[in-house]
């Protein structure tokens, strides 16, 4: 007898107490918002806000009507020096808001002020083009950073672009190790005084050997480095320590995504990667273009007027709900967000258009209403040497998304900011759960089994609770989420699609 | 609520150290430009003192010196210098060879250069700190100077030179605490050579710092607390003694995070002995506190010890429990006085032994009243006290508060009756937050005034009203900002709270008030809208309300472009690859996350979309020049995107 009542306890302790919280995931698109206007509008219907300490956001002003001052109040943390606009000399801007300065990612003819003026001679990877004399010694790189420093052009975030074209030199030369161990012990020097952050960032995308779809690899070769020392992995990169780019300190993740059927696998990629470089120590982010880079192109996009339709065929934009993702994401899997390849202070009127005939006139169309110009009216000539002016771009709405998600995440997880992630183990209409993984590596599995992550991050009292599916189908699927540390509490909502799905909670 | 001066000595010159902590006027230090400076720089002025609009001179002096037995050191600066002198607020030049980073060159030792700078100023400024950098050729374009010292005047405004006097000569306490030498802090200890002691509290990009400051005030009463900052922009802080009397102050930035600070003063009642004054950064700019210098003679609040009221003309028994009371945070009220007979409809008198004095005095009602006083007067004595009036809302229509308190005999106040927001007893109130006296805002008290529950989709609304407050009052729907005024009608439901401010303080947050919706309440009707969309005869998407799930859509493509003959329609909904021989027909989307669709004619049983145009040297695994179709000149697809809200 006495046995049966312990079974009884034993077996009712944890229903007696256990305790399912239904939730409800927050909207995604801020109350108000209209697209159909087809002005981008991100700020009028966003609350001011403040991004976490150690978060980064560059939301360029993509209306004609936005501030330097608005951009910082809306969570913007760095303003890129080559998109001032004629709100003030880059000399204002520095006095006005002092180490808020992006660098834009310059070129390296524009890092190293190399004139690229001789013939094209390609040697060991470099063209003497750019470089006649080879690459730096020691010596000249480290005046180089130097040179770079004192002329007050190494701004707090500096991402590069040297990885591309002819001015490129290749990451394995010593002369980046030199640059680079110069220059950050310069930003480590000022870091001491003033406490202020640095990212210091090679190129504006990563190239390196972790690919969830190299077919050579299995899936646990993968998901052991989860268990292991960086020094351990069996491929190493030039960020290592000793590697020629050891000495910066962020790796950013460039989405420049391609084919339509290859998103989900790539975006795991990209979280996956965000992990390792964290694991690293580095920190890490994403460098983010709206639209895809590399699939196939010309979708034409419509623009309205009332004297007909105007249509000009581009690359794809992307899903709404991914680009919400992964602003939402870059500050979960790191802590940088750089918006790029947006089209600056556009009329709200839609008009002008900007139009540079070699590359526009095969991809405009003009359908004009009855009675309208046969014409497209509204062109506004670019070329060189002609004055500059706003002008409108379509798809202008596009990158407010990428917006929502980092003010989603500002509104949720910038309430648990410098909490504890943990990946939580869930299940889908009641079906068998799928349990976190001891070693972390979560983001291996979903990956392999083609499905969602639920995962949570605790700062004090307070929690965010997550799921996304990068793979979802479009039909709504009840998810229940256990608590990652209290076994006897669990959560349960609604998930649909291949959004994020938040909740903050006070615990 | 002011700002004080601070006033250094008549002239100030200074030889410049071989100091490497010196900083350059924006916070970066540039490594090319080392303090090894061989130029030497002094300002001095021809007075001690000036008047507003009076004229006065600074010489700025500049020597070459003899670095001839110092050779140790590289020293990339040289005898060619830009100077720039930041000038303090209300000061204009009207004269003298100095101008806007005017520059000069040295070339022998003991060879010397000197600029005049002429004006006067036109207002009495914060600080009278003039400020001296100096750069090289190139700090013109890079806005990049070294610091070189300061030069600060007393400047003396006639009009309140007679009250400065007076309260100089009340003040008989004074005491001074460094930031960086408090325990209770947090961030960083940073230098800065301006600051007081050498060193500050906080960080230049971060404003969630505090300090707490441990005053010894001799006696309770009212002080002076003048705070020296550095800030990047104007910072927003919190202020509290002993953890309570909290009042926010929206302090003015002293335009950079080091070099320049910024002395302001406001005013905090301190108990007698320790007290722990807590200055806390809340939002704006960062707050990098230097010090503290509290001041005063312990200004007591006067002590209430009478009222006169003249009640109405009916329901005297009504009078009888009414209460007097006193608060010093607007929050948290203490009964001094329980009035114990009925109203005689003419002028009454009540005395009593208080001995606290308060910030706030009010009348509540009796727990069967509603005001209806035709008049009440607050004494200190045989003062009359004065202040600011505040009162309880709602009332009778023409019958507010302020007929209680507007000094005259006339109408009466009365508190609603009937209806909602119908209030009985005590949360019938009217007071005075005392004039000299009150530095804290009254905590508002949230009443429901109109409707019962809300309902989005059908614009059902409630009205919540602010009961008794302090100048503005701001509302709050789950911690977000909702909207400001007195009252709020809102279709929302959540948590609402409120909270006062009238520009010197902010009050504490009210009590939670949950409006509720409505039990029918459909979910708010979302719409769908479509952001982006291509050639309609590709791709015209429809997305309907799908009857069989409330709160999905349908959606279907009704394009009419031909499907050419070997391909297939390749459709992508959200993550979905959806191949098919027809358009696109009530698809279900079940929620109203955003989304998008593309169309395409594939190659049938094309298993990826990874494929190219063949270059010139041929076509393989991943360039196949048939893989998708040209649609439409210019459109190899359609593509739509699209929101619901």
């Amino acid at each position: 007898m006495k046995k049966l009542i312990l079974l009884w306890v034993l077996l009712g302790a944890p229903t007696l107490h256990a305790q399912t919280i239904p939730v409800i995931f927050k909207n995604t698109i801020p109350s108000g918002y209209d697209p159909t206007s087809q002005a981008p509008g991100f700020m009028e219907v966003s609350p001011n806000i403040v991004m976490p300490p150690g978060h980064v956001l560059v939301k360029p002003p993509t209306k004609q009507s936005y501030t330097w001052a608005q951009t910082f109040a809306k969570g913007g943390t760095h303003y890129n020096r080559t998109e001032l606009g004629n709100e003030g000399s880059l000399a204002t801007f520095r006095s006005t808001y002092p180490d808020k300065e992006y660098n834009g990612v310059p070129t390296i003819p524009t890092i190293f002020g190399l004139p690229c003026s001789g013939p094209e001679e390609w040697v060991d990877g470099y063209n003497k083009k750019c470089w006649p004399n080879g690459p730096f010694t020691d010596a000249e790189a480290r005046a180089k950073a130097h040179e770079i420093w004192n002329s007050g052009n190494a701004s707090n975030l500096w991402i590069g672009e040297t990885m591309e074209n002819f001015p490129f030199m290749p990451a394995d030369k010593s002369m980046w190790h030199s640059f680079y161990d110069e220059l950050a012990g310069l930003y480590e020097a000022k870091k001491a005084q003033d406490q202020k952050p640095f990212f210091l960032c090679h190129n504006y995308f990563a190239t390196g050997p972790y690919y969830l779809g190299n077919t050579s690899k299995t899936q646990n070769d993968w998901e052991v480095m989860y268990t292991q020392d960086p020094s351990q992995w069996q491929m190493k990169t030039w960020f290592h320590p000793g590697g020629t780019l050891s000495r910066t300190n962020t790796i950013m993740e460039g989405i420049y995504f391609g084919a339509f059927d290859l998103n989900p696998g790539q975006a795991m990629n990209t979280l996956f990667c965000m992990e390792l470089w964290q694991k690293l120590g580095k920190y890490t982010g994403m460098f983010f273009y709206n639209h895809h880079e590399w699939a196939p192109e010309s979708f034409p996009d419509k623009v309205t007027f009332p004297e007909g339709t105007f249509f000009r065929a581009d690359k794809p934009v992307h899903d709404p709900a991914f680009q919400i993702l992964m602003g939402f994401l870059a500050h979960e899997y790191g802590n940088i967000f750089v918006d790029w390849g947006t089209f600056l202070k556009q009329p709200a009127s839609k008009k002008p258009i900007g139009y540079y005939q070699p590359v526009h006139q095969s991809m405009d169309y003009w359908r004009p209403n009855a009675g309208g110009p046969a014409t497209f009216p509204y062109y506004y000539q670019l070329g060189v040497g002609l004055p500059p002016q706003d002008f409108y771009s379509p798809l202008a709405v596009s990158s407010d998304y990428s917006y929502f998600g980092n003010l989603l995440w500002m509104q949720t997880g910038g309430n648990v900011a410098g909490g504890t992630p943990y990946y939580c183990s869930y299940r889908l209409d009641g079906n068998a759960w799928i349990d976190r993984k001891v070693s972390g590596c979560d983001i291996v599995s979903a990956y392999f089994a083609k499905r969602g992550i639920a995962r949570c991050r605790i700062s004090g009292n307070k929690m965010i609770l997550y799921y996304f599916n990068m793979y979802a189908d479009n039909l709504r699927h009840t998810i229940e989420i256990k608590h990652p540390t209290n076994p006897a509490k669990s959560y349960t909502g609604t998930v649909c699609g291949n959004g994020i799905h938040v909740v903050l909670l006070d615990i | 609520m002011h700002t004080q001066i601070n006033f250094a000595g008549y002239v100030l010159a200074w030889l410049l150290l071989l100091n490497a902590n010196h900083v350059i006027a924006n916070g970066v230090k540039d490594e090319n430009e080392t303090d090894i400076d061989p130029v030497l720089f002094s300002m001095s002025a021809d007075r001690p003192v000036v008047k507003v609009g009076e004229e006065f001179s600074i010489d700025i002096h500049c020597a070459l010196r003899d670095f001839s037995g110092l050779r140790l050191f590289m020293a990339p600066l040289d005898g060619e210098f830009v100077l720039k002198v930041v000038f303090p607020d209300g000061f204009v030049q009207t004269g003298g060879n100095y101008y806007h980073q005017v520059s000069g060159k040295l070339l022998r030792p003991g060879e010397r250069v000197a600029f005049r700078l002429t004006g006067k100023f036109i207002s009495k400024p914060p600080s009278g700190k003039f400020m001296l950098l100096r750069g090289t050729k190139r700090s013109a374009d890079i806005d990049r100077f070294l610091y070189r010292g300061e030069l600060a005047m007393a400047v003396d405004d006639p009009e309140m030179a007679a009250s400065a006097s007076k309260q100089n000569a009340a003040q008989v306490f004074s005491q001074c605490l460094e930031a960086e030498s408090m325990s209770g802090a947090n961030g960083p200890v940073t230098s800065d050579p301006n600051a007081s002691n050498g060193q500050t509290r906080g960080a230049e990009n971060q404003f969630n710092h505090f300090v707490d400051y441990t005053v010894n005030a001799p006696s309770a009463g009212l002080y002076q607390v003048t705070l020296r900052y550095y800030s990047s922009a104007a910072p927003v802080v919190n202020v509290t003694v002993n953890g309570g009397n909290a009042q926010s102050i929206s302090l003015p930035n002293s335009g950079s995070w080091n070099i320049a600070y910024t002395d302001y003063t406001f005013a905090v009642n301190l108990n007698a002995g320790a007290s722990i004054l807590k200055i806390a950064g809340t939002g704006g700019g960062s707050c990098r506190q230097d010090k503290i210098c509290v001041t005063g003679e312990g200004q007591m609040c006067p002590v209430l010890s009478k009222v006169r009221l003249h009640w109405r003309t009916a329901d005297f028994n009504r009078l009888n429990g009414a209460k007097i009371q006193g608060s010093n945070d607007g929050s948290t009220w203490t009964d001094i006085y329980t009035i114990g007979v009925n109203a005689t409809g003419s002028w009454q008198e009540f005395t009593f032994p208080n001995v606290t004095p308060y910030q706030h005095v009010r009348y509540a009602a009796s727990p069967i009243g509603y005001g209806e006083l035709r008049e009440i007067e607050f004494y200190g004595g045989a003062t009359k006290l004065s202040g600011t009036p505040f009162g309880s809302e709602p009332n009778v229509a023409a019958m507010g508060w302020q007929y209680a308190i507007d000094g005259t005999v006339n109408a009466s106040w009365h508190g609603q009756y009937a209806g909602v927001g119908a209030h009985v007893g005590p949360s019938n109130f009217v007071g005075l937050s005392i004039a000299g006296c009150a530095t804290t805002c009254i905590t508002p008290t949230i009443v429901q005034t109109a409707g019962t529950n809300v309902c989005p989709a059908t614009s059902q609304q409630v009205t919540l009203t602010a009961s008794g407050y302090s100048g503005n009052v701001s509302w709050l729907l789950n911690g977000s900002s909702a909207g400001s005024g007195t009252a709020l009608t809102t279709a929302n439901a959540g948590t609402y709270t409120a909270l006062s401010s009238n520009g010197s303080c902010t009050s504490g947050l009210s009590q939670s008030f949950a409006v509720t919706q409505a039990a029918n309440c459909a979910p708010p009707a979302l719409a769908p809208k479509i952001s982006s969309s291509g050639f309609p005869e590709i791709l015209t998407l429809s997305i309907v309300a799908d009857p069989a799930n409330p709160g999905g859509w349908l959606l279907s493509d009704v394009g009419t472009v031909s499907l050419p003959a070997g391909y297939e329609w390749s459709y992508f909904i959200g993550s979905k690859w959806l191949r098919t021989g027809a358009n696109l027909t009530n698809e279900p989307w079940q929620s109203g996350s955003p989304g998008r669709v593309v169309k395409m004619a594939t190659k049938i049983g094309l298993d990826t979309l990874n494929r190219w145009p063949c270059p010139p040297e041929g076509c393989n695994y991943y360039y196949q020049n048939d893989a998708v179709a040209q649609l439409a000149p210019g459109a190899r697809g359609g593509l739509t995107t699209f929101i619901f809200n």
